[in-house]
């Protein structure tokens, strides 16, 4: 998954859920929010949609969405899910080191 | 099949598919775009060994001509079932056609020179986290650019199917295949209201596709099959030959006088050739047959039971 960021990319042990602010049905976020945190959101590249690995497993897929936000800090989140299904989920997957 | 229903459902009007260096399918996919209601544009893809591939489009039935003169001159060169085409190809057999220059940004100034007004650039959003970026480099490339989207399916259910095909190609199994497969499965036909999202920054992408359409005015519909004249005895037309042989053959087998049922087919069949125009091709067996039998190679002819056995007895008694 996402081979091109592996180098650069810390990621989390676990994924954290984000709060955000995206422009259906694709666009980048506009802002999200973490550990209480507003991160507005001033560059992004995406998404890059990941699909299941139908051999292993059934399930939704994920757009990845690398974005800068104010400070200057640059975060790895991706939604779960197509935006139109209800289950649709933000995450913070890494920081970019 | 597939490809033509999903176009029409969708509110397609045409619709063109590629395969790489050959024009081998054309002829079913126009069959199932004419049930669709739709037009089916003859293309193909133009892989060369020596610079980036271009999709075809032939605006005439000259420019069509030109491109299977061309996909000759490459399969010649090639064992069978390969095609090994350069650029300088491809600059000889061109005019008329439209290209469509497929994974390739840079480096293009020489297709651009020879190509001019007829050179497009395809525009794809993969949906591999570099979208925007590289649109922006295809839109400064200095080509026209055309939406394409590197369609390989009709329906995303279809990537599953897609992924098993690639593993049959790279001899693999799906589990081994990492990489080779694609990520997601965003290589399906899209709606136009979708593709006019997709591209809503590049309008242009859109509309080309319909000049592009608009130029492309040749239809398979303008072909018909043309069997080579076989070289026949003076004066007479191909079908006048075959009788001749027939019977000759016939009285060969049967002697002086023929069995009514052997006459009776021989002469069913014989008017089912001349109305189907086949005396040729039963010309060009017992040629075959001819020269087999005098190089002592086996060999056996095919087709309507009768005649052809006349036909190839008169080779065994000439």
């Amino acid at each position: 998954m996402a081979r091109r960021q592996a180098s650069s990319i810390a990621d989390l042990i676990e994924t954290e859920s984000i709060v955000v602010t995206a422009p259906i049905p694709d666009y980048p976020p506009m802002s999200f929010t973490h550990n209480g945190k507003l991160h507005t959101i001033v560059k992004a590249d995406g998404p890059e949609r990941i699909e299941q690995e139908w051999w292993l497993q059934e399930g939704e897929h994920r757009d990845y969405y690398r974005v800068e936000d104010e400070a200057g800090c640059r975060y790895w989140i991706f939604r779960s899910g197509h935006y139109n299904v209800e289950t649709d989920q933000w995450f913070l997957h890494g920081f970019f080191v | 099949m597939s490809f033509s229903e999903q176009a029409a459902k969708l509110g397609y009007s045409g619709i063109a598919i590629t395969d790489r260096n050959t024009f081998a399918g054309i002829v079913r996919a126009h069959a199932a775009a004419k049930r669709s209601g739709i037009k089916l544009i003859p293309a193909c893809r133009l892989d060369l060994l020596d610079g980036p591939s271009l999709l075809a489009y032939p605006t005439s039935r000259r420019a069509y001509e030109r491109l299977s003169s061309l996909l000759t001159v490459g399969n010649f060169r090639a064992e069978k079932g390969e095609c090994f085409l350069y650029k300088k190809d491809v600059y000889e057999y061109k005019e008329d056609s439209k290209f469509i220059v497929v994974d390739a940004v840079d480096k293009l100034d020489e297709y651009k020179d020879v190509f001019g007004q007829d050179l497009y650039i395809a525009a794809t959003r993969r949906y591999d986290g570099d979208d925007a970026k590289l649109l922006h480099r295809i839109s400064r490339s200095g080509i026209k650019m055309v939406a394409t989207n590197d369609v390989h399916y009709h329906h995303p259910s279809r990537r599953e199917l897609q992924d098993v095909v690639t593993c049959v190609r790279e001899k693999c199994t799906i589990y081994d295949a990492g990489y080779r497969l694609h990520p997601n499965a965003e290589r399906y036909l899209k709606s136009k209201e979708e593709m006019t999202r997709l591209f809503m920054k590049y309008p242009d992408a859109i509309t080309t596709t319909k000049e592009i359409a608009e130029a492309c005015q040749f239809s398979l519909d303008q072909l018909k099959y043309v069997y080579p004249k076989e070289v026949t005895p003076l004066g007479l037309s191909p079908h006048q030959y075959l009788t001749d042989l027939a019977w000759k053959g016939a009285h060969e087998m049967y002697g002086e006088i023929l069995p009514d049922k052997i006459k009776a087919s021989i002469k069913h069949e014989l008017s089912f050739m001349e109305q189907m125009d086949y005396a040729q091709y039963f010309l060009t067996v017992y040629d075959i047959v001819r020269f087999a039998r005098s190089q002592g190679i086996l060999c056996q002819g095919r087709g309507s039971a009768a005649i052809q056995r006349c036909v190839i007895v008169s080779v065994l008694h000439p």
